[in-house]
């Protein structure tokens, strides 16, 4: 890998879902959940990536992960096409270990008929982290202690525990086997607010002691924007926007970001500037709208918008948005 | 035609396919030759390979598949060994016979399981439904012959007012006589027969009535001012019977041939008794037969289900 | 921990289940105690067709055997074939419903056909040839009943595994790397357990009732004892309808096949109840 280049580099990724078929002689039609995203994720930044739900981020990370088999693109890491994971089993094992991915649901991410120690070392030991037993027992032990959970807790089953308690066994289990780069998928949207700011803060102090790199998956514009460096923001399976976490503010921000930015809520007396409703709901991911995937929705939205596809445009260093009207003077 | 229907179709087919090559199959790997129970020893052996070369037993085991099916293919299920007649009238001289027991097992199974389970759902928790209920337990895990002997016991033995076996006495009576002895007969393989079938069917009407009778549907009836009888005749009864109606279908198709043990024990002349006469005579052609006849009799039994469970769930649309 | 004494709290109060599992352990005892106590009916004797008395508990049949050891030795006979049966449904239904749930792909699509046409065909008929067939020894009783119910069984598993296929922990498991085999083997198989075991102690009472059947149309086992054998025998001299009426010959024999499918259907429902957390309120 060349200094400075990308950790992991994502080109032209489709995912498409086919649709069932009710009829025998019917064209087949497919979910365009991911179409044609391509980022860059360099090394000890935090990505956010925001959407609403059903927008194809949880879909975007686990086609990254080869959870689910990839339409068409590739996904290069360190310099080496990984798409589908598609390399010699050595190599595969580094992967598993080297992205690693920290699940929504708490409660459903831990299989809830293995104690707590044995899920956490079982993967350990299956991809060599750990050469025996008692090595993987005392490397969980301490991990344990890392996210503030009792070593106690290694001979518990998972209902015994809260959610907050269950997200952080299950980022101990991710961190065990050493992850590089961790992909966290609405991560703390299943939990208290109180809770969840617990949790960002223990992300944020892993990051800095395991020297991480984040890919911070969420519905929630506020928590993304707290803990990210850069932002992408999706609708409809296609990327609209990529910025720093500053330059969302701008007013060069896609139509789309405008409207999640101004539904966050502020912690001030003073008047609050607009909000932008949104009408209507995400259309159908079967039948994407042509032209701007954004058009029927858009509150700036002119006739071209619904006939052609906007590029991408770099309307300030380093900030993209997928709409011709923030490009500017020129 | 809908997708649906093609799958149906295909695996009807592809079942009565499988178990007829399977049957195939399993009775060539008998340990004894059917010839040689036909060989007397006077024999010469010119004569024993003209019989072997008949049957068509002299040829390799594929072929003997390949024309096996192609004659079937043409209708022509072959001879019988021990009867010497043709396998297609061999199995229709019992079939009605099996038939008739099955209508008659339906009708015990309509006119009574049906209603007790409606009963023992509405009484839900009360003493009835949990009589009922140990009832049922007992009557799905009843072992045949156990009921087949209790009855034997009872109605012929004790009583004596119910014969012990067959379809009528010989000689064979005529036309009212016939009608008369052969109800009189029915009776005791019926009741055998129908127990098992009973009891799901009170367990399942049961069951799937007291989970209909929670739907929000059915309190949205009560709250439009219907009373509870016509509640459950109009809105909770047809959907409460689609597991019953299920259920039922399945057993009946099964039991053309399952009922080999009541068949046996009442010497009713139908298909189950052929097939257990047949095993201990070495007739391969008629139990690949009666195997071809049970199969293709859960498949009708199985679209019959289908239909008559689509026409008591409108949110089965066969059309589409 | 919480959950497990949960489950044996609802399974300790449920009284049919209770009856069930007393039952059971009182078969299994008598089946394995027993035939070590009281010696191999065998020969011929004068005390034909006794009624019960002090000597003969049940009686004697036309032999003069005693039903009592004949019925202890059945026993034996019916928890060595149904445990047999139930092993090897399981080796064959286990495996192949977990694939066929876990899979997508024309592998799982046979399975799941086979599943459906042999759940369709009828089994009794198809067993009796299989018996004819292969001779009638024990094992052999018992290799037809646990061919011919894995089905149920493999019905059973996949559609847990369907189930459990879409759970979140196990994408995590996939997600760190554990070997297919290994998630399927156990992470999906620790979470399906519950119906699978449930469906197991029916399979135990349906091979009791079909090995009964067999045996009673002459396809058991002719040197080992069993509770079908005996009423065939009562059968064939025709025990049920003579006079004066020898009961104890053909009553006894029928009773012991009942209670033990009983008891094992209680124990399965009790069981199913108590997994099920439905079943709980």
């Amino acid at each position: 890998m060349e200094k400075g280049g990308p950790l992991l580099k994502v080109e032209h990724l489709t995912k498409l879902f086919p649709v069932k078929k009710t009829r025998f002689f019917e064209e087949q039609r497919h979910v365009h959940a991911v179409e044609d995203v391509s980022f860059e994720l360099y090394e000890g930044e935090t990505l956010g990536i925001v959407g609403e739900s059903g927008s194809g981020k949880s879909t975007l990370a686990r086609a990254i992960l080869a959870l689910t088999k990839v339409t068409s693109g590739t996904v290069i890491y360190r310099g080496e096409d990984i798409t589908d994971f598609r390399v010699p089993p050595a190599k595969r094992k580094l992967l598993h270990s080297e992205l690693q991915m920290i699940f929504q649901d708490p409660y459903a991410s831990l299989n809830p008929k293995i104690k707590i120690g044995e899920a956490i070392c079982e993967p350990m030991l299956a991809n060599g982290q750990a050469r025996n037993h008692d090595e993987a027992v005392k490397k969980t032990r301490h991990l344990l202690e890392i996210v503030g959970l009792r070593a106690e807790c290694f001979d518990r089953f998972p209902h015994e525990f809260s959610g907050g308690q269950r997200q952080r066994i299950g980022i101990v289990r991710a961190l065990a086997v050493n992850p590089r780069v961790l992909f966290c998928d609405e991560s703390v949207s299943a939990l208290d607010v109180s809770v969840q700011a617990q949790v960002l803060n223990l992300f944020n102090a892993l990051k800095k002691e395991f020297n991480l790199t984040y890919v911070f998956i969420g519905h929630d514009l506020a928590v993304i924007r707290y803990i990210s460096d850069r932002i992408l923001v999706m609708y409809l399976g296609k990327v609209m926007e990529i910025a720093r976490y500053d330059q969302l503010f701008s007013d060069r921000a896609h139509p789309y970001t405008k409207a999640l930015v101004s539904a966050i809520p502020e912690p001030s007396t003073a008047a609050r500037k607009e909000r932008i409703i949104l009408e209507g709901d995400i259309p159908s991911a079967v039948n994407p709208p042509e032209g701007c995937r954004f058009c029927q929705r858009c509150f700036m939205a002119r006739p071209e918008c619904f006939e052609v596809e906007p590029d991408f445009y770099e309307v300030e260093p380093g900030h993209f948005v997928r709409c011709p009207y923030m490009k500017g003077g020129e | 035609m809908s997708r649906y229907i093609l799958r149906r179709l295909g695996r009807g087919v592809l079942t009565i396919f499988v178990s007829v090559t399977l049957v195939f199959f399993i009775v060539r790997a008998m340990p004894s030759d059917p010839v040689a129970l036909m060989i007397s020893p006077q024999m010469s052996q010119e004569q024993i390979d003209t019989l072997m070369h008949t049957y068509g037993l002299d040829q390799p085991l594929m072929t003997q598949y390949f024309l096996y099916m192609k004659e079937l293919l043409m209708g022509n299920m072959g001879m019988s060994f021990a009867k010497r007649i043709p396998v297609g009238e061999y199995i229709m001289s019992r079939l009605p016979w099996t038939l008739m027991l099955l209508a008659a097992v339906m009708l015990i199974v309509c006119i009574i399981g049906i209603p007790i389970g409606l009963y023992a759902a509405s009484r839900k928790g009360k003493l009835s439904d949990r009589i009922i209920s140990i009832i049922v337990t007992m009557g799905i895990s009843i072992f045949i012959p156990f009921m087949a002997f209790l009855l034997l016991y009872i109605f012929s033995f004790r009583l004596k007012i119910l014969p012990t076996g067959g379809a009528y006495t010989p000689p064979t009576p005529e036309g009212f006589e016939l009608v008369k002895q052969v109800a009189c007969h029915i009776i005791l393989p019926a009741i055998a027969l129908s127990i098992t079938n009973l009891a799901n069917a009170v367990l399942y009407t049961r069951n799937s009535m007291i989970d209909v009778l929670h739907e929000d549907y059915i309190r949205t009836a009560y709250a439009k001012g219907n009373d509870r009888k016509r509640v459950i005749r109009r809105h909770a009864m047809k959907n409460a019977l689609i597991p019953t109606v299920t259920v039922i279908g399945m057993q009946i198709g099964i039991m053309v041939g399952g009922a080999t043990i009541t068949e046996t024990v009442f010497s009713w002349p139908g298909i189950g008794r052929l097939v257990y006469d047949s095993v201990n005579a070495l007739d391969y052609p008629t139990l690949q037969g009666a195997f071809l006849i049970m199969a293709v009799a859960v498949v009708i039994m199985s679209f019959i289900t289908d239909l008559v469970v689509a026409w008591l769930d409108p949110r089965i649309k066969l059309g589409d | 921990m919480k959950e497990r004494k949960g489950f044996l709290y609802c399974f300790v109060r449920n009284r049919n289940g209770m009856i069930g599992f007393i039952g059971v352990m009182a078969i299994v005892l008598i089946g394995f105690v027993g035939p070590m106590i009281i010696g191999k009916p065998s020969g011929y004797t004068t005390d034909i067709l006794l009624p019960p008395c002090m000597e003969h508990p049940l009686g004697t049949d036309n032999i003069g055997l005693d039903i009592l050891s004949e019925l202890i030795w059945g026993a034996r006979t019916s928890l060595y074939v149904s445990l047999l049966a139930m092993a090897i449904s399981g080796a064959i239904g286990i495996p192949l419903g977990l694939i066929c749930g876990y899979t997508r792909g024309i592998l799982a699509d046979i399975i799941d056909a086979a599943i459906d046409i042999f759940m369709t065909l009828p089994m009794l008929p198809l067993m009796i040839i299989m018996a004819a067939v292969m001779g009638t020894s024990i094992i052999n009783v018992a290799l037809i009943l646990g061919i011919f119910s894995w089905p149920q069984l493999a019905r059973v598993t996949k559609n847990s595994t369907l189930k459990i296929r879409e759970m979140q922990y196990i994408e995590a498991a996939s997600c760190l790397g554990l070997s297919q085999l290994r998630i399927l083997f156990k992470h999906v198989l620790l979470n399906a357990s519950g119906p699978v075991f449930v469906n197991m102690t029916l399979v135990m009472a349906s091979a009791v009732l079909t090995e009964a059947s067999l045996s009673f149309l002459g396809l058991g086992d002719p040197d080992s004892w069993s509770w079908g054998t005996i009423l065939k025998r009562a059968w064939q001299q025709n025990a049920v309808i003579s006079s004066p009426n020898p009961w104890w010959w053909w009553l006894m024999p029928s009773l012991c096949v009942v209670v033990y499918v009983v008891c094992f259907n209680l124990l399965g429902t009790a069981l199913n109840d108590c997994l099920n957390p439905k079943g709980r309120e």
